[in-house]
C-alpha cells in the first residue's frame, strides 16, 4: 500500500522518546491558522519555492514542462500552471525549488526507517508517524505501523484526533504512543481556528484513555488565538478531569518558522503572531491548577 | 673553539666536548653539563612546580628534524636573528659530527615530484612516543641505576650506551639537588606569601629524597613530573595514560591538596602546549580502568576549557554510564574534548600488528591521534599520508597529475577504454597502491636518517626495551615500532567511484570518454555531469548502501595493504584517517573529479565522514555510513568528526540522544568519535568579527584549535561540515 508523504526525517528528538525517524504524511483535514508545516496541509504534491535563495540562473526554465516559470531577476512561478512534476527540483543547484509530496510504498518507508534500528535500541526511540494527519490515510498508516512492529520498532503517532474510532482502536492495540494535539476547548473558537469542531477530537481522546493507551497531550498555544484566560481555564479543567489518563501534557509555544514556508508555497501570509516562547512561563502557571505533569517543548 | 654566550651554552659544550663516537653518550654529557650549569631553573611558587627552559637545546639531537638540516637551520637563523647564534652553533659544531645534511636530498626525484604536487608525503617528522615521564617520580633514579647495571651485565659490549644512561641519571639527580637548593634559598629570602611558602616548603621536602627515591604523594609526583617533562626538550611528548599511573600517588595525598595540584598541573600543561592525555579504558580482560582521577580530569577539562592538552577518553563494553555522562558534560562545556576512542576497535587493530592484548590495552594517543603503546613504542608521527581521491584522478588521466602535468602515476590505460566498472576500479587500486608505496618509502628513507642522527638517552630510559637492548628509542629500542600512513579524501574518492559505477556503467548517462573530458575541462561545457552527480544516493555519508559499499572496499583495501609494509623501526605500517588541518590544502592538489569536485577547489572530505555539505540525512545516517568500514583494520586513529549545534547540548533530550548515538556507534565497533559543539551563526560571526570570538574552539580532525586562527579555507570547511 502506498502513503502520500513529504519527508522522512531522521534523528528527530522531539517527536516522542529517544532518537526517532519521523514520517511526515501529506494532507490534513484541519486548517489551523498558525500551522507551522503548511506544506503538509494540501494532499496534492506542490512546489515549495524559496525565492530569496534564487540567483536567477535559469537552469530550471528549460526543464519546466508546464511553462510555469519565467525569470525577472529571480524566478517567477505561475502556480496556476505548475503541475508539480519536480523536474526543476533536480535542476536547481541551490535547492531553491523543492517538490513536496510523493507516494511511497510502506515497505519502502519501512526500509528507510529500519536503517536506524541500532539507534532506537540505544535511545529507546522508534518511528513517529506525523502529519499532515495520519488519520487521513488510515489503512496505509496502520499497515506501516504493523510492519514496523514486526521489525520490533516502537511507534508513535502525532494526531489531531479527527480519525475514526476504529483507526485509533487498532493503533492502540498495536502499542502506538499517541502524541495527541489539543488545540482548544471552546467549540466555536476551535472551529474558527482550525476549521473543525472539537467534539470528535475530545471523544477520540476519551476513547483512547478508556482503553489505557499511552498518550501525551500536546497543546500548541498561539498568542491571540487560543491562549486567553478563559481558554487556559477551560484547558486546565479539561486536563484535570482526565488526570492520570495520559503521561504528561506538553505546551508547544508558537514559533514563526512556518511563515517562510507559506511564502514559499505562494500562500497568503497571516498577520504576524508574536513568538510564543515569551509566554511559556505564564501559560504553564495558568495550567498548573490542572494538577497534570506539564512540560514545555524545546527545553 | 668559539665563545658560547647563548642559553645553549652548557648543553652544546657538553655535547661537543664529549669526544666519544657514541651519540647517546654525547647527548647525555650535554644533559649533565646543562643540568650543572644552566641558569634557566625556575620554581613557580604559585603553581608549586619546577621547570627549566630548554629552548632549542635538546631539539637539535632529539625531536624536530629541522635541526638536523643545514638548509633549514639557515632559514630559521634568518627568520629568528635572536636565535641565530644557537642555530649556527648547531650547524657548525654539531652537524659535522652527525655527518648529516639536507634531508630532501635523500629523496629520489620521483618521491620529490610526488611531494611537490602535494597529494602525498612521507617522513617529515621524526615521530612520537609516550615516554613514562612519571617513572622517575614513581620509581626513583636509584631503581633506574639498578636496572641499567643489570642490563649492562646481561647485554655486554655496550658500555658507552650504558654509560650514557648513567650519566643521564646523574643529570636528573643534579637537577633535583639544584631545585632543592633553589627552594631552600627562596624560603630563606622570605619574600613569599603564606601559600607560596607552604608550596615551596613542600617542594624543598620533595627533593630531600627525590629523585633518587620514589615520591610520596601526588604533589611531589607532579613536581617531579614537570621537572622531567621540561628536561625532555622544547617539545616534550604526550603524558599518556595519566589517570592510571598517577592514581596511587593521588590516593596517598591529603584530599584538600589533590584538586589544587591537578589544576596547577593543568595550567602548566596548557602553557607548554602539551599534546595528549589519555584516561579511562579497559584492561585485557575488559575490566573498566576508570577511577576517581578520571572524573577529576574530566571536570578540570570542562572548567578550564583549554584546547590543550588534547584529552582522549577510552570507552569499551564496560564503561560505566556515569563516566559517559561525565564525559558528555565536558564535551557539552564546549571545548570539543574529550575525543572518544573505542577499545573494542583499537585493541583488535593493534593486535593485527602483533601487539598482545596485555599491551594493546595500554594504548594511548600521542600528538593528535597517533595510537601508541604507553611507554613501549615509538612510532612515526604521521609517517606519511596519501590522498585517496588522487588515485581516481590518475586513473582518469592515464597517470598524469593535473597539478603539474607530469606523469606521476602508473600508465593504467586510456580512460575511454575501460569497459566495465571493475576494470576502472582495478586501475584506481593500482594507482593507489603505487602512491602508498611511495609514501611508505619516503617515510622509511627519512626515518633511517633520524635513526642515525638523533639520540635521546632520557627517552630511552623511559621507554621499555631501549635499556634492555642498548638501543636508542629511535633506533629500534622500543618494544614496538609500528608506523602510520593516513588516508585523506576518502569520501571524495568514494563519491567519484559511485558516479562512475552508477552513471557511466549503470544508467549509461554518459561515457567514460565524456567523463574524463569533462574532468579535464573542469566541467566547463559539461555542467550536466556535476548536476547528475549531486544525488544523495551517490554521496557517502547518507546511509546509502551503494556508495558506502564502494567506500568500504576502497578504504579496507588501503588499510589492509599497509599492514604488509614494514617500518624501519621493526614494525608494520597501519592505516588511519586523521585530517588535521590539511583537508583544505589537499583540495588544492586535486584536479576535477567525477563527483563534481572542481579543479583545485579547497573542500575535501572531513575525516572519515562526508564531503562537507553533502550529507543531508543527519547524524544517524552519517554514523551508519561510517560503520560500513572495518574499524578493526586502521591502527592509527580512524577519526570521525561530528559537529553538533550548541542547542543540542542545552536540552535533556539532546544529552540522551548524544549518549545513545555514541553508544550505538561504539557497540558497532566505531573506532573514534569527536564532537564540535558550535552554532553556525557563531562561526559566521567569528569570521566577520574574529576579535569577539577568540575563545571559540573547534576540532580540526585530530586536534582542537582556535577558530580564528584557522585559514579562511579551513574556516569555510568547518562551517560547511554539516551542522545538525
Amino acid at each position: 500500500m502506498t502513503l502520500r508523504i513529504f519527508n522522512i526525517q531522521k534523528f528527530c528528538l522531539h517527536d516522542g522518546p529517544g532518537i526517532r525517524t519521523t514520517v511526515f504524511l501529506k494532507g490534513c483535514p484541519l486548517g489551523c491558522l498558525w500551522c507551522h508545516n503548511p506544506e503538509s496541509q494540501n494532499p496534492e504534491p506542490e512546489l515549495l519555492f524559496v525565492g530569496d535563495k534564487c540567483t536567477g540562473c535559469g537552469l530550471c526554465l528549460g526543464l519546466c514542462g508546464a511553462r510555469s516559470m519565467g525569470i525577472d531577476r529571480t524566478l517567477r512561478l505561475d502556480r496556476t500552471k505548475c503541475v508539480a512534476c519536480g523536474r526543476c527540483e533536480a535542476a536547481c543547484p541551490r535547492s531553491v525549488n523543492a517538490l513536496r509530496g510523493y507516494d511511497a510504498e510502506t515497505d519502502e518507508i519501512l526500509c528507510a526507517v529500519a536503517r536506524d534500528i541500532p539507534f532506537y535500541e540505544t535511545s529507546g526511540g522508534g518511528m513517529t508517524v506525523s502529519g499532515g494527519e495520519p488519520a487521513a490515510q488510515p489503512a496505509g498508516v496502520l499497515e506501516l505501523i504493523e510492519k514496523a512492529r514486526e521489525r520490533g520498532i516502537s511507534c508513535a503517532m502525532e494526531t489531531a484526533g479527527v480519525g475514526s474510532a476504529d483507526f485509533y482502536r487498532r493503533a492502540a492495540e498495536l502499542g502506538c504512543l499517541f502524541l495527541f494535539d489539543l488545540k482548544g476547548i471552546d467549540p466555536e473558537k476551535h472551529l474558527r481556528n482550525t476549521g473543525v469542531g472539537p467534539e470528535k477530537i475530545h471523544s477520540s481522546l476519551d476513547m483512547l484513555i478508556s482503553r489505557g493507551a499511552d498518550i501525551v497531550i500536546r497543546m500548541p498555544l498561539v498568542p491571540g488565538y487560543n491562549d486567553s484566560k478563559e481558554d487556559l481555564r477551560l484547558m486546565a479543567d479539561f486536563l484535570r478531569e482526565r488526570r492520570g489518563g495520559f503521561l504528561y501534557a506538553e505546551i508547544m509555544p508558537y514559533h514563526s518558522l512556518g511563515v517562510e514556508k507559506l511564502r514559499g508555497l505562494g500562500r497568503e501570509i497571516p498577520a504576524p503572531i508574536p513568538d510564543g516562547r515569551a509566554f511559556a512561563d505564564r501559560w504553564r502557571g495558568a495550567l498548573a491548577s490542572s494538577g497534570a505533569q506539564l512540560r514545555v517543548s524545546g527545553t | 673553539m668559539r665563545a658560547f654566550k647563548t642559553k645553549l651554552e652548557p648543553f652544546g659544550r657538553g655535547w661537543v666536548n664529549c669526544e666519544s663516537s657514541d651519540r647517546e653518550l654525547r647527548a647525555a654529557s650535554g644533559y649533565l653539563l646543562w643540568a650543572r650549569e644552566t641558569e634557566n631553573l625556575k620554581i613557580d611558587p604559585d603553581l608549586g612546580l619546577c621547570y627549566a627552559y630548554m629552548d632549542g637545546a635538546v631539539g637539535c639531537t632529539n625531536y624536530a628534524p629541522v635541526y638536523c638540516d643545514s638548509g633549514e637551520l639557515d632559514r630559521l637563523a634568518a627568520a629568528h636573528p635572536e636565535d641565530a647564534d644557537d642555530l649556527m652553533f648547531i650547524k657548525e659544531q654539531m652537524l659535522p659530527v652527525l655527518k648529516h645534511q639536507h634531508i630532501p636530498d635523500y629523496f629520489t626525484e620521483e618521491q620529490r615530484l610526488h611531494a611537490a604536487d602535494g597529494h602525498l608525503w612521507g617522513g617529515t617528522w621524526t615521530g612520537h612516543s609516550n615516554p613514562k615521564y612519571a617513572d622517575f617520580a614513581l620509581l626513583g633514579t636509584d631503581f633506574f641505576r639498578k636496572k641499567v647495571e643489570a642490563c649492562r651485565l646481561s647485554n655486554p659490549g655496550h658500555d658507552p650506551f650504558y654509560d650514557a644512561m648513567m650519566t643521564t641519571l646523574d643529570a636528573v639527580d643534579v637537577l633535583g639537588a639544584r631545585f632543592g637548593e633553589l627552594a631552600r634559598d627562596m624560603l630563606a629570602r622570605g619574600e613569599l606569601t603564606d601559600a607560596q611558602r607552604e608550596r615551596t616548603q613542600r617542594i624543598a621536602r620533595a627533593f630531600d629524597h627525590a629523585p633518587q627515591k620514589p615520591c610520596r604523594d601526588f604533589f611531589e609526583g607532579v613536581v617531579l613530573f614537570s621537572m622531567i617533562f621540561t628536561l625532555d626538550g622544547p617539545s616534550p611528548d604526550s603524558p599518556g595514560y595519566f589517570d592510571q599511573y598517577m592514581i596511587d600517588l593521588w590516593r596517598l595525598t591529603e584530599p584538600a591538596l589533590r584538586r589544587e595540584t591537578l589544576e596547577n598541573l593543568w595550567q602548566f600543561f596548557h602553557s607548554r602546549r602539551i599534546w595528549n592525555l589519555c584516561i579511562g579504558g579497559s584492561d585485557e580482560h575488559w575490566n573498566d580502568r576508570s577511577n576517581e582521577l578520571t572524573y577529576e580530569i574530566l571536570d578540570v577539562t570542562a572548567k578550564y576549557a583549554y584546547n590543550t592538552p588534547n584529552l582522549t577518553m577510552r570507552v569499551h563494553r564496560n564503561t560505566p554510564e556515569t563516566l559517559m555522562r561525565a564525559a558528555y558534560r565536558t564535551i557539552a562545556a564546549g571545548c570539543g574534548l574529550p575525543a572518544l576512542y573505542n577499545d573494542e576497535a583499537v585493541c583488535p587493530a593493534l593486535e593485527r600488528l602483533g601487539i598482545p592484548p596485555c599491551d594493546s590495552h595500554l594504548y594511548v594517543m600521542n600528538g593528535c591521534n597517533q595510537i601508541d603503546i604507553m611507554g613501549k613504542s615509538h612510532m612515526g608521527l604521521e609517517d606519511g599520508e596519501v590522498l585517496l581521491a588522487k588515485a581516481v584522478e590518475l586513473a582518469l588521466t592515464n597517470g598524469v597529475s593535473v597539478k603539474s602535468g607530469r606523469r606521476l602515476g602508473l600508465e593504467t590505460g586510456d580512460p575511454a577504454d575501460f569497459e566495465s566498472y571493475d576494470a576502472f576500479y582495478a586501475a584506481v587500486l593500482r594507482q593507489l597502491d603505487h602512491l602508498t608505496d611511495i609514501a611508505a618509502s619516503m617515510a622509511n628513507t627519512a626515518q633511517k636518517i633520524y635513526r642515525e642522527t638523533g639520540a635521546n638517552p632520557l627517552r630511552s630510559l623511559l621507554i621499555d626495551g631501549c635499556v634492555e637492548k642498548a638501543r636508542d628509542y629511535k633506533d629500534g629500542g622500543p618494544l614496538y615500532g609500528h608506523g602510520q600512513i593516513l588516508a585523506e579524501g576518502i569520501a571524495d574518492a568514494a563519491n567519484s567511484l559511485a558516479v562512475v559505477k552508477k552513471l557511466v556503467f549503470g544508467e549509461k548517462r554518459f561515457t567514460m570518454r565524456e567523463l574524463s573530458e569533462a574532468c579535464a575541462a573542469d566541467f566547463e561545457g559539461f555542467e550536466a555531469i556535476p548536476r547528475a552527480a549531486a544525488r544523495a544516493d551517490l554521496r557517502f555519508g547518507n546511509d546509502s548502501e551503494f556508495v558506502d559499499g564502494i567506500a568500504k572496499e576502497l578504504v579496507d583495501h588501503f588499510n589492509r595493504y599497509l599492514l604488509g609494509i614494514q617500518t624501519v623501526r621493526g614494525g608494520w605500517y597501519g592505516g588511519g584517517c586523521s585530517p588535521f588541518n590539511r583537508a583544505a590544502h589537499y583540495g588544492h592538489a586535486l584536479g576535477a573529479l567525477p563527483d563534481g569536485h572542481r579543479k583545485f577547489a579547497p573542500l575535501i572530505a572531513d575525516s572519515i565522514g562526508a564531503v562537507p555539505g553533502t550529507d543531508v540525512n543527519g547524524p544517524t545516517a552519517l554514523l551508519n555510513s561510517c560503520l560500513s568500514f572495518d574499524h578493526t583494520l586502521p591502527t592509527s586513529g580512524f577519526i570521525l568528526n561530528v559537529k553538533f549545534d550548541r542547542d543540542l547540548f542545552r536540552t535533556k533530550a539532546g544529552e540522551e540522544a548524544f549518549l545513545a548515538l555514541a553508544k550505538s556507534y561504539f557497540e558497532r565497533r566505531g573506532q573514534q568519535l569527536s564532537v564540535t559543539v558550535v552554532s553556525e551563526e557563531e562561526l559566521r560571526d567569528a569570521q566577520a568579527h574574529p576579535e569577539a570570538h577568540r575563545d571559540l574552539i573547534v576540532r580540526v580532525g585530530g586536534y582542537s584549535d582556535y577558530f580564528v586562527n584557522l585559514s579562511r579555507d579551513l574556516q569555510d570547511n568547518v562551517i560547511a561540515r554539516t551542522s545538525y
